[in-house]
């Protein structure tokens, strides 16, 4: 995978640059928006890592324009600008990310994955988190290597869990992916079937716990951290 | 200030016209009205009146029959006031209080030079004016004479105002109305600039941040001082530009050295290098929170700005909930549909974050932190904590103030930044005892006018809050 990083800071640059390709991406460097647009035309790269305040303009031009000749290459803003309200600079310019300095090399590289990686990454079949794993196609799950016995409208809960662990998947958003729109969920459906699945974890001895985000929805722990 | 300069000056001018007008009759009281006229016109009155009361009888002969408001007269005042009506022979057909009537005031001699005839003449009791008249009748002829040596019954006053009202009040009135009316019309006009910059220097301050005020059409004496205002204005707003100029260059100037010190220091392995990092993720926060505390000073929300409260609260608890559970603490949303306020999202966000993570850093162990938002335009944050004592409310607002310094816990700039984003909305940040024990600081922001519907909620941009949407299970979860 091809990241193009565009950044002014030498140092900053050598840096990010070590830090992309020890996490196996191939990295070409330049350090202005005019460079930038020459690279972008010649060489098509897979990814843009793109500092927003470049010595001959503002990097915020450079994805307008890229957008106007419509390249759909991801972008990830990495800026210093970051505050209260400047954020739009970066998002609704068309940028695809954003991450405000300092950020830890291994963070960029981490990003970078996740845009090349958006539209696959929901295709995966097996799904891993801690200890737990989950075969979307046969639709059984394991935890610390023994089966977990759910049933079906469960183990799809789990799998939404899964695909957002460490972050909370919101409650609509779970309703949603496991509900058919006729077949509304009484209002402790989805509690109940926390319980069987927590219970389902504890009785493997999973490290894996899931928090109630009160109000907004449910967050999957990997724990063993 | 003592109300509206065009409220003042209409009422004053108003009055003015209506003193002039009552100064105008006084005069044509005094100097003008013809009183001895006047008199004559009030005798010749009741002779009209009583003319009205002859008639024909059934047999052909003449009759006289005063009319019911003349007669009460003639009862009321026999001293003053007399009737005689008298064929063409001299003879009377009717005669009250004749005593009064003068000889002259009945001529001897068949009226044939005489239609009419009136005058004043001097009597014991003073003047007696009077009043005859020749009717005819069919064939006959009637002599119809009415005297008054006073006039107790006031007729002539009657008749004066009768003369007031058709000849001065009515005719002067239209023009004192127009006059009326264009002063007010001169007044607002003549002001209508000096509104129009009042507004313009209202607008400002909240929404627009520093802008000239208009100074085109406004008379010399107001537009010195409008002058002298934006001359000071332009000076604050070079200041602020400046200000925004320094404030995002200095959080690159800072930004960058700490990306490439933390950069650094990730790709090395050794013994204390656990610390160094913890060292640098406290001083990267620190730069973070003094930014956004500059920022904070200068921030201006547009007037069109509109954000739910609700999606602000739930995205941010949606964001916030790994880190809280890292520490031990639970997080929670309330809310009950959409709050709709006038402002930015990204600044609210940020200031309610600054309490998050204040009310996280106090709560005790195990304990749940619980954003609300509620349907008055507040956000509020609740802690199990210790509480903030009412005596170092104020204290708390201050920058760099900590309840307990040395415990290397925050700078003391997370609640003076969210206040000041708030005020900067044209809201207020307070702190309260929460029931129960803990702490409770509220965001107040001003509702979106009514007007505008809740079209533009903010979409949602944040890929790791996903759809964090309202709170469809506040309720149940738990």
């Amino acid at each position: 995978m091809r990241v193009l990083l565009v950044e002014d800071t030498p140092a900053l640059a050598d840096i990010t640059s070590a830090g992309l390709r020890a996490s196996g991406f191939v990295v070409d460097h330049v350090a202005t928006r005019a460079e930038a647009a020459a690279h972008v035309a010649a060489d098509a790269p897979d990814v843009i890592v793109l500092d927003l305040g470049l010595p001959d303009g503002d990097g915020s031009e450079l994805i307008a324009s890229l957008r106007r000749e419509g390249r759909r290459t991801p972008i990830l803003v990495v800026t210093a600008r970051g505050g209260l309200n400047d954020r739009i600079e970066g998002l609704d310019g068309g940028a695809d990310d954003y991450v405000v300095k300092p950020v830890a090399p291994a963070e960029i590289a981490a990003r970078c994955r996740a845009l090349l990686r958006r539209p696959a990454a929901l295709l995966d079949t097996m799904l891993t988190a801690g200890d737990v794993t989950l075969d979307t196609a046969a639709r059984a799950a394991q935890a610390a290597g023994r089966p977990l016995s759910l049933g079906r409208r469960d183990i799809a809960v789990l799998e939404v869990l899964l695909r957002r662990a460490g972050a909370v998947a919101p409650r609509a958003l779970i309703e949603d992916a496991v509900y058919a729109l006729e077949e509304a969920p009484g209002p402790n459906a989805l509690e109940a079937a926390m319980s069987r699945i927590r219970k389902a974890l504890q009785g493997a001895g999973s490290c894996v716990t899931i928090h109630t985000v009160r109000g907004v929805g449910y967050l999957l722990d990997e724990g063993g951290r | 200030m003592t109300g509206s300069l065009v409220g003042t000056l209409a009422r004053r001018l108003a009055l003015a016209g209506l003193l002039l007008t009552l100064a105008n009759i006084a005069v044509i009281s005094f100097w003008y009205v013809n009183w001895e006229g006047l008199r004559r016109e009030k005798v010749d009155e009741q002779v009209s009146a009583a003319v009205a009361g002859l008639s024909r009888g059934p047999d052909g002969r003449l009759r006289f029959e005063p009319p019911k408001a003349l007669s009460g007269l003639l009862e009321a005042h026999p001293d003053a006031y007399a009737l005689r009506v008298a064929d063409a022979s001299g003879a009377a057909l009717f005669e009250r209080n004749a005593a009064i009537i003068p000889p002259m005031a009945i001529p001897a001699a068949a009226l044939e030079h005489v239609d009419s005839l009136s005058g004043g003449a001097a009597a014991e009791t003073g003047r007696v004016v009077f009043a005859t008249r020749k009717v005819r009748l069919g064939g006959d002829v009637l002599l119809v004479t009415f005297a008054a040596a006073a006039d107790p019954a006031r007729l002539t006053r009657g008749v004066f105002l009768d003369e007031l009202v058709g000849h001065v009040l009515l005719p002067l009135a239209p023009f004192a109305l127009l006059l009326t009316i264009i002063n007010v019309w001169t007044v607002r006009r003549s002001l209508k600039p000096l509104v129009g910059a009042a507004a313009a220097a209202r607008r400002m301050g909240l929404s627009r941040g520093v802008e000239p005020l208009p100074a085109e059409g406004l008379p010399d004496e107001v537009r010195t001082l409008v002058e002298a205002t934006n001359s000071a204005l332009e000076r604050l707003a070079s200041a602020l530009d400046h200000e925004r100029a320094f404030n995002a260059e200095a959080a690159h100037a800072l930004r960058t050295p700490l990306a490439v010190l933390s950069g650094r220091l990730a790709g090395m392995e050794g013994p204390g290098l656990e610390s160094l990092r913890a060292d640098v993720a406290a001083m990267t926060r620190l730069v973070n929170q003094m930014l956004a505390s500059a920022q904070a000073d200068v921030l201006t929300v547009p007037a069109e700005g509109r954000c739910d409260l609700a999606r602000v609260g739930a995205e941010l608890v949606a964001q916030m909930a790994p880190l809280a559970i890292r520490q031990g603490r639970r997080l929670a949303f309330e809310g009950e549909g959409p709050v709709i306020v006038r402002g930015d999202a990204d600044a609210l966000a940020h200031a309610a974050r600054n309490l998050v993570e204040n009310a996280l850093r106090h709560a005790s162990e195990g304990s749940e932190v619980t954003v609300a938002a509620e349907p008055g335009g507040v956000l509020s944050v609740s802690d199990r904590g210790p509480g903030i004592p009412a005596a170092q409310r104020e204290l708390a607002l201050t920058r760099f103030w900590r309840a307990n310094p040395g415990d290397g816990q925050g700078a003391g700039l997370g609640l003076p930044i969210a206040d000041r984003i708030a005020r900067a909305h044209g809201g207020s940040l307070a702190i309260a005892d929460r029931q129960g024990g803990g702490a409770c600081v509220s965001l107040s922001v001003p509702l979106a006018a009514s007007e505008s519907p809740a079209t533009s909620a903010e979409p949602a941009r944040r890929a790791d809050a996903g759809g964090a949407a309202p709170a469809r299970g506040a309720a149940a979860a738990g």
